[in-house]
């Protein structure tokens, strides 16, 4: 738009006879790109850290099994060796609306027998948090015992009677070791690459604004 | 019971008497606009009672309102806008046709300018946010017109947001200055302006609640008086006006984009002028302000935001070329131009020249042509001051004109107004809403309720209403009750 009323005269400050010139400090030049590009960089891997690596991991599996369905026969148990006692988690697998989802998690239960015989029951009801993935969804965690641990899970009546349908077939599972936390490492770039970014914004600015010296 | 019959009439006429003088009373508050309006529906339920059919009965949409003719249907929805040519999106075809509507405005306006006039050149530079008046005043002293306030009609921020989609404040952002002036031949450098703000959020002058808040063109005048400068030392009176975006201030929550004043700056020589108004910032606060400007000094005020609805429906857009209403002025700048040249100020004269805004105002409407639709973004990149090319809002609601009076200007400002009615179909003082009558503040009992209800909000995790008071410049709190 060429507007026949304003003449444009460029920037008020730093032209022929201007007492005042604009510095920019360097370092908070640096600074905002360091926090800017650093963080993107951060948030960016953070993020393609969390789609390849959340979830269970081959290199972790212990052992597959599979759920046996609410009112169904039982599934015949996992079993997987540990040297010591060890973190472990059980992922079940399921895809599906979110909620149906939260519901087929929530109907889970699975015993865990140690080779000396003690027991832990790990209830999908009673998680803090369900981790999540696209296909997958945790049960719980528990700590195996050395030696042979046997691991057997099935659905479990759970939410209203007239939705118990979706608990009533048999969906697999995996045990992996670690637990439900060690495939979002990811976090650890992915939000303090956030913050980077939403702080170097600020610092951008100020750098860009610069001082007004005496020419 | 006759004479209880005479007791219940008596009291009937008195009560009649009570409501008719309480009516007179409301209806002597109207603005002219709302009185207009008033009268309007009274002619018309007089008509209706009458047997008058209603099609053949004015319409209510055009009464009170500043744009009348052509424009003034299709803005008000009276008709729909009527299919023109398709509007130039090329920049080259767009400023030759620009031009050549320009052209026939200027030939229309030429029968009412001024038969004395002096030069009008509006020169716009670049500033940064954060140090934009330091900036302006040191462009004030290389261009030499720090020196000359003689020659200048003020200078005042251009209230576009440029670059509206980039992430935080104006502080390290380009904001523009328009210099309105006179000066022809280049003058030589001299020392910077001194510059004054005015804080509004400062009690300044001593209000009571129901009072009329004084304009920020009122106060400025009444420190520049106390300190005896006149407008030929007085370089500009201009509004500290910032555009900031703010999530969620809209209505349901919606984002907005609002332009408001925070204060009023005054530019002078530095020196002994400078002395003297800071001198007079020093009175004792809060000092009494009659309402209106200081005897002798006129603070006009335009419409500018009801023409550019017309003529410039979309801000991040070129204005509409060809123009659907090609007798309206497509630009703010045009018409403090056109107010000039035919009221016929003298620079000398003049305190402030400048298009800005009053009010809080929200650059989040007519940002699409669908109703409803907010954004940012669209529209092509606009050239700036410093030449480069960026994407920019045009803001700008009313254009404010402050200047030492003459019987010649009361002339002028007559000849405006037949050039505004007769040419623009536009009353341009029309619903202004200046000088709003100060609120009465909260009492103990009103804070507390207030407090309660924002714990329970908070307890509750209930969105609460958005509290969207805004306090009257230079004023508040009011004194007494």
């Amino acid at each position: 738009m060429t507007d026949p009323d304003v003449e444009h005269r460029g920037w008020a400050i730093g032209g022929p006879g201007s007492r005042l010139r604009r510095t920019r400090n360097p370092l908070l030049g640096l600074l905002a790109l360091v926090l800017i590009a650093g963080g993107t960089a951060a948030a960016t891997v953070g993020t393609v850290r969390l789609v390849l690596e959340a979830g269970p991991d081959d290199s972790r599996i212990l052992v597959r099994g599979t759920v046996a369905a609410l009112d169904g026969p039982s599934t015949p148990p996992a079993v997987f060796v540990t040297p010591g006692a060890e973190r472990i988690t059980v992922w079940l697998r399921a895809g599906g609306l979110s909620n149906v989802r939260d519901t087929v998690v929530a109907g889970t239960s699975c015993d865990l027998v140690r080779a000396d015989g003690t027991t832990t029951r790990i209830r999908g009801s009673r998680q803090g948090a369900s981790v999540q993935t696209d296909d997958h969804a945790t049960i719980g965690a528990a700590t195996s015992g050395p030696g042979a641990n046997a691991i057997a899970c099935r659905h479990v009546p759970f939410g209203r009677i007239g939705r118990r349908g979706r608990l009533r077939r048999e969906r697999p599972y995996i045990v992996e070791r670690g637990s439900p936390g060690d495939g979002m490492r990811g976090m650890w770039l992915l939000f303090p690459g956030i913050g980077a970014v939403v702080a170097g914004v600020p610092v951008a600015q100020r750098w860009r604004a610069g001082r007004l010296r005496p020419a | 019971m006759a004479r209880l019959r005479r007791l219940l009439e008596s009291a009937v006429t008195k009560l009649d008497e009570i409501g008719e003088r309480s009516h007179a009373a409301d209806v002597a508050k109207l603005t002219p606009a709302q009185r207009e309006r008033y009268e309007h529906w009274e002619a018309r339920g007089a008509a209706a009672r009458a047997g008058v059919p209603e099609h053949e009965m004015e319409d209510a949409r055009l009464v009170g309102v500043v744009l009348q003719g052509a424009a003034g249907e299709v803005v008000h929805g009276v008709r729909k806008a009527p299919r023109g040519p398709e509007p130039l999106e090329d920049p080259d075809a767009w400023t030759e046709r620009m031009r050549a509507e320009r052209t026939a405005r200027d030939e229309v306006r030429a029968a009412y300018l001024a038969p004395e006039r002096h030069p009008v050149r509006i020169i716009r530079v670049a500033t940064r946010g954060a140090s934009q008046v330091r900036e302006v005043a040191e462009h004030l002293a290389t261009s030499g017109l720090a020196a000359r306030p003689d020659l200048v009609y003020g200078a005042a921020r251009v209230p576009d947001l440029i670059d509206p989609g980039r992430m935080g404040k104006e502080r390290g952002g380009l904001v523009e200055w328009d210099v309105v002036h006179a000066a022809v031949d280049p003058l030589p450098p001299c020392a910077p302006a001194a510059v004054t703000t005015l804080d509004a959020r400062d009690l300044w002058v001593a209000r009571r609640p129901g009072d009329p808040a004084p304009l920020d063109e009122d106060l400025a005048l009444d420190v520049l008086a106390r300190a005896g400068v006149g407008p030929q030392a007085t370089i500009a009176v201009a509004r500290d006006t910032v555009i900031d975006k703010i999530s969620g201030a809209g209505e349901e929550g919606t984002s907005s984009i609002l332009a408001q004043v925070r204060g009023v700056h005054l530019l002078v020589p530095p020196g002994a002028t400078d002395e003297a108004v800071r001198a007079a910032c020093e009175t004792p606060r809060p000092w009494d302000l009659p309402a209106g400007p200081p005897e002798g000094l006129v603070v006009d005020v335009l419409q500018w935001d009801a023409l550019a609805q017309a003529v410039h429906p979309v801000r991040q857009h070129r204005p509409i070329v060809p123009s659907p209403f090609p007798h309206l002025p497509l630009t703010p700048q045009e018409l403090l131009r056109s107010y000039l040249e035919i009221v016929g100020i003298d620079p000398a004269d003049t305190y402030a020249a400048q298009v800005t805004h009053d009010r809080q105002f929200d650059l989040m409407s007519r940002t699409s042509t669908r109703w409803g639709v907010r954004r940012t973004g669209g529209g092509p990149k606009l050239p700036c001051a410093d030449g480069k090319e960026r994407r920019r809002m045009a803001g700008g609601h009313h254009i404010v004109v402050a200047y030492r009076d003459h019987p010649r200007y009361v002339e002028g400002r007559a000849r405006f107004d037949v050039y505004a009615e007769r040419e623009l179909q536009a009353h341009l003082r029309r619903n202004l809403g200046l000088r709003p009558p100060v609120p009465r503040p909260p009492n103990r009992l009103e804070r507390t309720l207030e407090r309660v209800g924002d714990v329970y909000e908070f307890f509750a995790m209930e969105p609460g209403y958005v509290d969207d008071f805004v306090a009257p410049r230079y004023c508040w709190p009011p004194v007494g009750r």
